[in-house]
């Protein structure tokens, strides 16, 4: 049956997304949405996919190599059989109704065959015709026929047909000459192709803000004066300088940065009013690696009205940058920089803390552009008919994040508005969970499965190691000698072919490895490149698809454990570099291949917590399909909403959260334990038993994943008289004396509201984020109820980051007083005969001045639960402030480290409602992944037993954490076995078996010893 | 750093969840160190066997560094107590075969920590630095047969057995239902250890060449009728058996 036919019949959802954007968000919903079963088009406008993260040299606040972490989903993207890139695309048309959806995309001429081409890039190398590179802002240059970046997926050319030659003069066609699969096809037309779906997500990203329209920075007249997105293809090791920090003016090493914030952003016309949310940390980051980066003592200085470090980890990463790394913040927005032409160099004038002004010169400028909707949003809108708001983004409501204004249309990352990374994946699995809800009676209808050729038999068969060496650009090859490890591997016993590689991860050099394994008839495979944390499942993946069993492979870290820490050191990191590819062979020499076992998927859910965030979760699971147990410690659902009585913007929060509870008691799918406290959990993906009791007695739960949402509350202050004075409240407590107008005209007069209170500290050091927005809240409530009032509002920085800025600008509009100070001035509270009054140092004045107030609001911080007994439970780390740990900071925020378990609201970090929605609906969507599979795979590595040796003794039974080892009566005799399903692989058994008579799978006594007496060569 | 008098080669086991992760994350913030530490992946640092620590100081290594998640984080819940039991009885092994303990060390770094694993690594090699170099794999004989010595009785069962246990004697008891005071334990694994490596040295020795009480104990330093009492237990299992009498003085040799 063809598409059409099979889900017009019967008025059938069709089981296919169209997600329009290629950039991370896109890649990421796609990817989520072709794991739970659905089809997926990936339609993007440019040449390849990766979008502006590709462009990035680090991310924030780990500084992770941007590229180095999203190659591998470009490459998972590139070959998921029901992932079907669509690039050099637009979206003409969208028609039908929800559920079935027909659009129609209008793919523009590459000319270049994409099913010929092999990616080989030869064509670039002879193409004459030459101009700026968009992928390097114009800092570099590309050819007439380019391949946008080194690890582009799809990994072919297109031709830019204004500047070829032979579009333009009718003759060259070299590129043609030399392509030797000739895909080179100039008769190529624009093809109009016609996508039915079921539902779409939209993730077109962001426009970068135009800087020349800021004329008193300079942008376009001076030379070095960039922006931030120059500066980081400048630090890139594959940009434009190589990632040599130099000027463009006269490509001289930098000495002295200053980076300007909010440009374009939290400004007037043609300025943006938004605040553009990331720019902050971003610079925090340009700053910090620049220094790492430069060979030379850098100057680095950045220009900040409030600085904006909400996120998790932000202020940790601020507070480093300033103490370690000796970043200098100066609170000040320039009115304008002037060029010395002499030098180029530029001077900023300003004026310090204690009112000095002050010209200071600096040999490059970084402006911090902000974000912009993107540029044809208006028409895509239209064609979509979706509503945007007052900025131009996708309108979302704040209880429903991810939906757009029509129905089967959701929006992800900054489409809806300024977002960070890790934020735009959870919008983007969030968005995904939504789509995968609407349409999940045509689940699995239209999906390919994947076929992995046989596995070829390599037992008995003396090995045949091939070794690819990684540059891993100039990451390991800036320090590491490359071609001498790989000439030092072919020397290696067994190893019969090795080889270098500028980028091992990228998805032509997994082509390579395949043909490499078919050509050298290999059957162990060694890469030496990055870590196995991040880059081991792509490699296992090729050498599959190659017929080799997964566990055949092996990696040597020789970039984060070498290249980068012996910088200083090339002969030696070369050197050692060498004795981790020896140990990696030694290794690889003894493995033998491994079986991976299914594990039936108890298709059920628990979520723990039932706040907004466990609500969230557990509804989005039931409507997806599957039962869920939610389990609530005290005796009603709500968690901290109930405290909470409007939004920033006015909605109604207990309306919604009544709706909510509604939701969740009529829902069938959904069982609801109040007074339940999680007693034990034992079990692993797909197969959790779980101990739930309450005032009923026990109750064991099994289900196949688990969602922890266990919040978090307001701090309870020991500061500024709380407890001691009755009008020394917090910000929740106010909010709840307007909601119930407990508080008459009279004690709203003169209010002061400090910020801060119990973040940023020592003690919790950090942003609790929704402080700022919560004062802002109800200092305009009280305006509204009482006009003349006067209110205060001392603060550190005031951080309403993205549309949250309109509320920050109407407050200062209505009147209400913003006085800043800093962390070692911090204000006081007095109280004489019961009348209060604070004393703050105003920082313009440079003067102590004491207001006198009818009540104070302390803008106490979040404090997460108490998650110590749970997190043992969940075999899920706490990070220091007491929040759970996620796998992976920016590209895996809502999963654990431990598989099937995931985190969303405030158990994961402090933030907004909307944020915790959006977050319980990305970890329900990630959940809903191996719900939706029959089964999940468990790893092969698992321990064994020699029954010859064997005399038990029981030992490895009785230490065994996991229950995974039993005895068992064999001929009259005890002898220990394995249950694969519950090992976890530790080992512990291994090395503690008394008659040594128990191994582990992958990591051997003969392997390990193996690899032991190889580092010992010398 | 580099500029001293010898770089000593040091092995590091990290476990897979916390101290690689750990190590990781020095890479990925540059944090700097000397490059004379490999290390070898393994799931857990209670996959680590003491066995292997030995191997690699025969192997011609001066130290050996076991890191894993910190007490309570470890993510296979027990497996890193486990490996401080392992770490700390075969670190008592060496120091009775005259081995600088500290050559062996066990230690927790998390999978965020990058900056204490390269303080924990500068700081070992620094120690490593200050005994000196070890040089198993070298001219000295007796070095060599002390560790082999050593690796033996970390193989023999009843060590390992105990160890494995302590745990559980301590804590739930044996068979019985009688549980071990930590100090009865401690006395009763040094006693176990002691015995099982003499008994171990000397019959490496015999390997060697056929030996008499008295060259025995002029060879380990210990009395001779310690020696011949040792003796008898190995001539009782079938270890050794006299060879042959020579000057009415029985020599004794491995079986």
């Amino acid at each position: 049956m063809t598409i059409s036919s099979a889900h017009q019949a019967a008025n059938q959802k069709t089981g296919a997304v169209l997600v329009v954007g290629g950039g991370i968000g896109g890649i990421q919903a796609a990817l989520d949405l072709a794991e739970s079963g659905y089809y997926v088009y990936l339609v993007e406008q440019s040449p390849a996919i990766g979008g502006v993260m590709a462009q990035l040299d680090k991310t924030f606040p780990t500084n992770d190599c941007s590229i180095c972490i999203l190659s591998p989903k470009l490459v998972e993207c590139g070959r998921n059989l029901n992932v079907e890139i669509i690039t050099y695309a637009d979206i003409l048309d969208v028609n039908g109704k929800p559920g079935n959806f027909k659009v129609r995309v209008n793919k523009r001429a590459k000319y270049v065959n994409e099913s010929l081409c092999t990616g080989c890039g030869i064509c670039q190398t002879k193409c004459p015709w030459e101009t700026d590179s968009e992928f390097d802002q114009g800092l570099g240059k590309r050819k007439a026929i380019y391949i946008p970046y080194a690890q582009a997926i799809p990994n072919v050319p297109v031709i830019d047909k204004e500047l070829c030659a032979y579009f333009q003069k009718g003759k060259c066609r070299a590129c043609e000459k030399f392509c030797s699969v000739k895909a080179v096809d100039f008769t190529q037309t624009d093809q109009i192709i016609e996508l039915q779906v079921g539902s779409i997500i939209l993730c077109p990203g962001f426009n970068k803000f135009e800087a020349s329209l800021v004329p008193q920075y300079g942008y376009g007249k001076y030379p070095n004066v960039i922006t931030s997105i120059e500066f980081e293809r400048i630090l890139s090791a594959s940009g434009p300088y190589q990632g040599e920090l130099l000027r463009p003016s006269d490509r001289q090493r930098t000495q002295k940065i200053a980076w300007i914030q909010c440009v374009g952003s939290r400004g007037e016309s043609p300025q943006n009013s938004y605040c553009s949310s990331v720019c902050c940390t971003y610079a925090i980051k340009e700053a910090i690696v620049a220094k790492e980066h430069s060979p030379i003592p850098l100057d680095t200085a950045i220009f900040f009205m409030d600085m904006r470090t909400f996120g998790k980890g932000f202020e940790a990463y601020y507070e480093r940058a300033k103490n370690e790394h000796g970043v200098r913040f100066i609170r000040c927005r320039p009115s304008v920089i002037e060029e010395v032409p002499e030098t180029k160099n530029l001077r900023i004038k300003y004026e310090t803390e204690d009112g000095k002004l002050i010209k200071e010169e600096f040999d490059l400028v970084v402006l911090s552009i902000g974000l912009e909707p993107p540029k044809d949003v208006q028409s895509l809108a239209a064609k979509l008919g979706i509503e945007l708001n007052s900025c131009g983004f996708c309108q979302t409501d704040v209880f429903s994040p991810v939906a757009a204004s029509a129905p089967g249309k959701f929006a992800c990352g900054a489409f809806s508005g300024p977002k960070d990374i890790p934020e735009t994946i959870s919008q983007a699995s969030a968005a995904a969970a939504s789509a995968s809800a609407f349409l999940s009676s045509a689940r699995n209808s239209l999906v390919k499965s994947k076929i992995y050729p046989r596995e070829r038999d390599v037992g008995g068969a003396p090995p045949r190691i091939g070794i690819f060496v990684c540059h891993c650009g100039v990451n390991i090859g800036g320090v590491v000698n490359v071609s001498e490890v790989r000439d030092y591997a072919a020397t290696l016993p067994n190893v019969v072919y090795a080889e270098d590689n500028l980028y091992t991860c990228s998805q032509d050099a997994q082509e390579m490895i395949k043909e490499k394994i078919k050509e050298h008839n290999l059957n162990r495979v060694v890469v030496a490149s990055c870590s196995p944390h991040t880059h081991e499942p792509l490699f296992q993946e090729t050498i599959r698809q190659a017929g080799l069993n997964k566990y055949l492979f092996e990696m040597a870290n020789i970039r984060d454990q070498c290249s980068w820490v012996h910088k200083e050191y090339p002969e030696e990191a070369t050197e050692k570099a060498k004795g981790l590819v020896r140990m990696a062979v030694a290794k690889a020499r003894l493995f033998q291949p491994l079986k991976e076992l299914s594990i039936g998927v108890v298709d059920k859910a628990l979520v723990i917590g039932g706040g907004v965030a466990g609500m969230t979760a557990a509804l989005e699971l039931a409507d997806q399909g599957f039962r869920t147990f939610l389990v609530e410690r005290s005796d009603k659902l709500g968690g901290n909403l109930r405290d909470i009585y409007w939004t920033l913007d006015g909605k109604d929060v207990q309306q919604f959260l009544k709706e909510t509870i509604d939701r969740v008691h009529r829902h069938k799918l959904i069982d609801v334990y109040l007074n339940a406290e999680i007693k034990d959990i034992t079990g692993y993906i797909g197969n959790f038993r779980t101990t739930a009791a309450s005032q009923e007695g026990e109750k064991t739960l099994e289900h196949g994943v688990i969602i922890v949402a266990t919040g978090g509350q307001e701090y309870k202050p020991k500061e500024y008289l709380y407890g001691e004075h009755p009008k020394v409240i917090t910000q929740r407590e106010l909010e709840q004396k307007l909601a119930t107008h407990a508080l008459g005209d009279k004690e709203l007069n003169n209010v002061v509201m400090i910020q801060c209170v119990g973040s940023r500290n020592e003690e919790r050091p950090y942003c609790s984020r929704v402080c700022c927005s919560q004062a802002i809240k109800n200092a305009l409530k009280i305006k509204g109820v009482n006009p003349s009032s006067n209110i205060y509002v001392l603060y550190r920085d005031v951080r309403t980051y993205g549309f949250k800025e309109e509320f920050f600008t109407q407050a200062r509009s209505q009147g209400i007083i913003f006085i800043q100070f800093d962390d070692n001035n911090k204000p006081e509270v007095t109280s004489k005969n019961g009348k209060l009054s604070v004393a703050v140092l105003e920082p313009i004045l440079r003067e102590k001045v004491v207001i006198d107030c009818d009540l104070v609001a302390l803008s106490a911080g979040i404090v997460p639960n108490k998650n110590d007994e749970l997190s043992k439970l969940l075999k899920t780390p706490v990070n220091e402030d007491g929040f759970f740990m996620e796998a992976h900071v920016k590209l895996r925020p809502v999963d654990s480290s431990n598989q099937g378990i995931f985190l969303c609201g405030v158990a994961h970090s402090p933030q907004m409602i909307d944020e915790s929605i959006s977050q319980a609906m990305a970890a329900a969507g990630r959940a809903s992944i191996p719900l939706s599979k029959v089964y999940v795979t468990a790893e092969g590595i698992v321990s064994s037993v020699d029954a010859e040796k064997c005399i038990g003794c029981g030992l490895c039974e009785s230490i065994c954490a996991f229950k995974a080892i039993v005895l068992k009566q064999v001929d009259g005799v005890n002898k220990a076995e394995t249950i694969p399903a519950l090992c976890t692989g530790c080992g512990v058994c291994a090395a503690s078996c008394p008659q040594q008579a128990r191994t582990m799978g992958h990591f051997t006594d003969d392997e390990l010893i193996a690899q032991i007496n190889a580092l010992a060569v010398t | 750093m580099l500029n001293t008098d010898f770089e000593p080669k040091i092995l590091s086991f990290l476990c897979n969840w916390c101290s690689y992760a750990g190590a990781d994350v020095a890479g990925i913030s540059r944090f700097q160190y000397a490059p004379n530490v490999m290390s070898i992946r393994t799931m857990c640092s209670g996959r680590v066997d003491p066995v292997f620590v030995i191997t690699a100081f025969l192997a011609g290594l001066d130290g050996v560094l076991v890191l894993g998640c910190h007490p309570g984080d470890c993510h296979y819940l027990t497996g890193n107590y486990y490996a401080e039991k392992k770490m700390k009885m075969t670190k008592r092994l060496l120091d009775i075969a005259g081995i600088h303990p500290e050559r062996l060390r066990l230690d927790w770094v998390s999978a965020s920590e990058g900056k204490r694993f390269v303080e924990i690594v500068t700081s070992f090699i620094n120690k490593v630095k200050s005994i000196g170099l070890l040089k198993a794999d070298g001219e000295d004989k007796s070095l060599r047969q002390r560790l082999q010595a050593v690796k033996a009785t970390l193989q023999t069962e009843k060590v390992r057995w105990l160890v494995g246990n302590e745990i559980d004697l301590l804590e739930k008891g044996n068979v019985f239902g009688e549980k071990l005071s930590p100090d009865k334990f401690e006395s009763l694994l040094n006693s176990t250890v002691y015995d099982e490596y003499i008994k171990n040295w000397i019959a490496i020795l015999l390997e060697e060449q056929a030996m008499s009480v008295g060259e025995i104990a002029q060879a380990t330093g210990l009395d001779p009728k310690i020696i011949s009492s040792y003796l008898v237990d190995l001539e009782q299992s079938g270890a050794v058996l006299v060879h042959a009498l020579e000057h009415r003085t029985p020599k004794y040799t491995r079986k």
